[in-house]
C-alpha cells in the first residue's frame, strides 16, 4: 500500500484545470473541434452531403446531433478550430451555423440547481463501448469528477442524473424504463454521444427508441464519442452550475 | 447423475494437436456464430443452447444432465443494467449460496444490425459502421474487414497501409489490456492502483488523439482521413509516448505483483484447463493463458508481422492470474512492436498482394484482435458488399467463460469477467 501511495505522489497532480481554466489541447483531439458548422456555400454543402455516412447535412445546415465528427466531408487539410462545448436542442433539429444559443441557455434542466453534489448512473442501451469508457474516464485522475461533486453511483436508486450511452435498442427499452422508475425525483438525462442523441449511425435501426420519449428532461451532447471533458461540461450544464472559463456564454 | 456436472469436463473430444485446433476453430460449429443476415429485426435476447456451451445435452428421457440442482439454488439474472459489466448484457447465474453452478450468457441486447447496414456499400463507405461495432477494437475490425475486402477484390494494397493498421492495432491492444488490468485491481479494492492504471489508459487515449486526431482512432484507416500523421517525427513522438507509458506501467505492475490481496483473488480463480480451452474453441489471451501457443500474428502472419518477431505469450495455469499475466506480457510486447514498426516504417511506396480469395469476388482475412482471432469473410458484388460474415473473438470465448465460471465462488465473478475481457458489443454487432 505504501508503495502505491509513493508511486501516486511521484506522478504528482495530473488533474485538468478545467473548469477554472479552458480545456487544453491534449484534452480535445482535433475531431472534437471539427468546424462542421461553418456556413457552407450550397455547392460545397452538396458535395459534402454526398460523403456523409449519417446524412447529417441537409441543405446548407448540419444536424449536429447526427454528426459523428468523422471528417469524411472535409478536405484533406481540415483545421480543427470549431467550438468544443456545443449541446444540441434535440434529435433531428438542424442547428444553425454557430449553434443555437437559445437552446444552450435553456439547459439547466433541474428546477433548482444542484449546489453541492450530484449522483450519476451510466446506462448502456446499445453502444460500441467507446462512450461507456469515456464516461467512466471521468473517474480517472486526469478528470477526477468527484472534486466537482459529481459521483458515480452503482444503483439508479441513488441517482439524480442518468447518462445514456448508445442507440436505444428495442431490447433495452424495458430495462431503461425500469431504471428511470427506480430513480428518485427530480431526475434528468444526459444523452451522451450521437447514438443516444439521434441514433447517429444507427438511425434506421428497426424498433429504435428515443431518449426523449420518457418524459424526463434531457440534455443532448453530440460527438462520437464526446471527449470526457465535454461530458464533464455537459453534466455541469445539466445541473445548472455557472458557466466555466472557456465555455461559451 | 446428481449435482452439477464437474466443471473440468468438457463435451467433445479435444483435438490432438494445436494445428488441428485451428482447423477446428474455423470449421466447427462455432462458425455458426458468423453473423446471420437473416436475423430478425426485432432481435430476441436468446439463451445459448447447451450444445453451444459445450455441455452434455439432455438425455433421451428429457432430463437435463445438470439436474437436480442442490436444494436452495437461486437463479438470478446479472444485467442487463449493471454498473459492474460496463455494458448492456446479461449473465444468468445459478447458485445455492456460494458456488456458481451455472452461468449462462445472454447476448443480443446491443444488436445494432451492423452487418446488415453495410450491405450495398463500398468497403470504404462501410468503414464507419465496422469501426463502431466495438470502439476499443476499432482498428482490428476495420483492418480485418478491409483486408478481407481487398482479398475479395484481389486488389494489391500499399504496404504502408498494412503497417499503419498494425501500428493502430498494437496501440489499441495496449489500451484494452490496460483497461482490464485496471478494472481487475478495482475489483480487488485497490483504489490507488486502479486510479494509476486508469491514468495510463487515459494517456494512451490522449496519445492516439494527438497522433491520429481521434481518441479511438475512428477514421484513421480511411486514406482520405485528414489526421494521418505518417511522417517520421510524428511517429517518433508517438513511439516516445508509448515507451513512457510502458515504463510507468512496469513500475505499477511491480507494485501490483507484490500486492498479496490482489494476486490471491486472481490465483486459482475461474480456471479453464487446456483441454477445455481446446474443446470449447477458446481464442486469444484466454487460450494462451491455458497453454495454447497460438497467436495469429506469428501463426498466420500478414505483413508487417511476417517481418517482426511476435512469439506468443503463453501461461499454463488457465486461471484469472494467468490471463492477466498474458495481458501484462502483451502490453510489453506491443510496446516493443510499436518501436520496431516505427523504426522500420516503409519509406518507399510498395504494393503487396492480398490474401488469395476463396471464390471469385469472395475473400477473407483474419487478425489477432485484443480479444483473439477475428475473421471477416466478405463477398463483393460490383465493388459493393454483397455478403458479410464475421467471427469475433468475444463470441468464440463465451462457452469457455461460462465453463470457467461454473464451480467458482460467487465473489470471483468480477475477476473472471475482467480477465476474460469479453465484449457484448462485439458479440452482438
Ligand atoms: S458525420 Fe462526418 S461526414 Fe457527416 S457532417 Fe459530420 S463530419 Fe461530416
Ligand atoms: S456515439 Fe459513437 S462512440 Fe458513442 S456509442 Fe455511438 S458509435 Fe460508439
Amino acid at each position: 500500500m505504501t508503495g502505491w501511495i509513493v508511486q501516486a505522489v511521484r506522478r504528482g497532480r495530473l488533474t485538468t484545470r478545467f473548469p477554472r481554466a479552458p480545456p487544453g489541447e491534449e484534452e480535445l483531439p482535433p475531431t472534437a473541434r471539427l468546424p462542421v458548422l461553418a456556413p457552407l456555400p450550397p455547392t460545397e454543402a452538396q458535395r459534402r452531403a454526398a460523403r456523409c455516412p449519417t446524412e447529417a447535412i441537409e441543405g446548407t445546415r448540419v444536424d449536429e446531433g447526427r454528426c459523428l465528427r468523422c471528417a469524411r466531408c472535409l478536405p484533406g487539410e481540415a483545421v480543427a478550430d470549431g467550438p468544443w462545448d456545443h449541446l444540441v436542442p434535440g434529435p433531428g433539429s438542424p442547428s444553425a451555423p454557430g449553434g443555437d444559443p437559445e437552446a444552450e441557455r435553456s439547459t439547466s434542466i433541474f428546477a433548482a440547481p444542484f449546489l453541492r453534489s450530484i449522483h450519476v448512473f451510466p446506462i448502456d442501451v446499445g453502444s460500441c463501448q467507446a462512450c461507456n469508457l469515456e464516461v467512466l474516464a471521468l473517474a480517472n485522475p486526469y478528470y477526477d469528477a468527484s472534486r466537482l461533486g459529481i459521483f458515480f453511483t452503482p444503483t439508479p436508486r441513488h441517482a439524480d442524473l442518468l447518462l445514456v450511452m448508445g442507440v436505444p435498442t428495442a431490447a433495452m427499452e424495458e430495462p431503461v424504463r425500469r431504471t428511470l422508475e427506480a430513480m428518485p425525483s427530480p431526475k434528468a438525462i444526459v444523452a451522451v454521444g450521437a447514438c443516444a442523441v439521434s441514433g447517429g449511425l444507427f438511425r434506421s435501426l428497426p424498433g429504435r427508441g428515443s431518449v426523449g420519449s420518457a418524459g424526463v428532461p434531457v440534455v443532448y451532447l453530440p460527438g462520437c464519442p464526446p471527449s470526457p471533458i465535454q461530458i464533464l461540461a455537459a453534466i455541469r450544464r445539466a445541473v445548472g452550475v455557472p458557466r466555466a472559463a472557456g465555455e461559451r456564454p | 447423475m446428481t449435482g452439477p456436472i464437474p466443471w473440468t469436463r468438457c463435451a467433445g473430444q479435444p483435438p490432438s494437436s494445436d494445428a488441428r485446433w485451428i482447423s477446428y476453430l474455423t470449421a466447427d460449429r462455432r462458425l455458426a456464430l458468423v453473423s446471420d443476415l437473416t436475423r430478425p429485426a426485432s432481435f430476441v435476447v436468446e439463451a445459448p443452447t447447451d450444445e453451444f456451451l459445450g455441455r452434455p445435452t439432455a438425455s433421451a428421457d428429457g432430463a437435463s444432465p445438470r439436474d437436480p440442482r442442490p436444494p436452495g439454488t437461486l437463479s438470478f439474472p446479472y444485467g442487463p443494467v449493471t454498473f459492474g459489466l460496463v455494458e448492456a448484457g446479461r449473465i444468468d447465474l445459478e447458485t445455492p449460496g456460494e458456488k456458481v453452478v451455472s452461468a449462462v450468457p445472454r447476448t443480443g441486447y446491443k444488436h445494432r444490425q451492423i452487418d446488415r447496414s453495410v450491405i450495398g456499400r463500398t468497403p470504404r463507405d462501410a468503414l464507419p459502421w465496422i469501426e463502431r461495432r466495438v470502439g476499443p477494437f476499432s482498428i482490428a475490425h476495420g483492418a480485418t474487414f478491409l483486408a478481407a475486402a481487398e482479398s475479395a477484390a484481389g486488389a494489391p494494397v500499399l504496404e504502408r497501409e498494412l503497417w499503419l493498421r498494425a501500428l493502430g492495432a498494437e496501440l489499441q491492444r495496449i489500451h484494452v489490456h490496460l483497461g482490464l488490468i485496471g478494472r481487475s485491481l478495482e475489483a480487488a479494492a485497490q483504489p490507488v492502483g486502479t486510479a494509476q492504471i486508469a491514468a495510463l489508459a487515459e494517456e494512451i487515449r490522449r496519445s492516439m488523439g494527438r497522433w491520429g486526431g481521434h481518441r479511438w482512432l475512428f477514421g484513421l484507416l480511411d486514406p482520405g482521413y485528414p489526421w494521418r500523421r505518417l511522417d517520421r517525427p510524428d511517429l517518433r513522438r508517438l513511439a516516445g509516448d508509448v515507451a513512457g507509458i510502458r515504463r510507468r506501467f512496469d513500475r505499477l505492475w511491480e507494485l501490483a505483483r507484490g500486492t498479496r490481496i490482489y494476486i490471491d483473488r486472481l490465483q486459482a480463480t475461474a480456471v479453464l484447463p487446456r483441454a477445455c480451452a481446446l474443446a470449447l474453441g477458446a481464442t486469444g489471451p484466454v487460450a494462451r493463458a491455458s497453454g495454447i501457443g497460438w497467436d495469429d500474428r506469428s501463426a498466420d502472419p500478414v505483413p508487417p508481422y511476417d517481418q517482426l518477431e511476435v512469439p506468443p505469450r503463453v501461461e499454463s495455469e488457465g486461471d484469472a492470474l494467468a490471463r492477466i499475466l498474458v495481458r501484462v506480457a502483451e502490453i510489453r510486447q506491443s510496446a516493443e512492436l510499436i518501436e520496431q514498426i516505427v523504426d522500420r516504417w516503409p519509406g518507399e511506396l510498395r504494393e503487396v498482394d492480398p490474401r488469395p480469395g476463396v471464390a471469385p469476388g469472395r475473400g477473407w482475412a483474419r487478425s489477432e484482435s485484443p480479444a483473439g482471432d477475428l475473421v471477416y469473410d466478405v463477398t463483393l458484388t460490383e465493388g459493393r458488399i454483397g455478403a458479410l460474415g464475421v467471427r469475433t473473438a468475444s463470441a468464440a470465448n463465451w462457452p469457455a467463460f461460462a465453463r470457467a465460471l461454473e464451480g467458482s465462488v460467487f465473489t470471483d465473478f468480477h475477476f473472471a469477467w475482467e480477465s476474460f475481457g469479453l465484449s457484448f458489443a462485439e458479440t452482438d454487432g
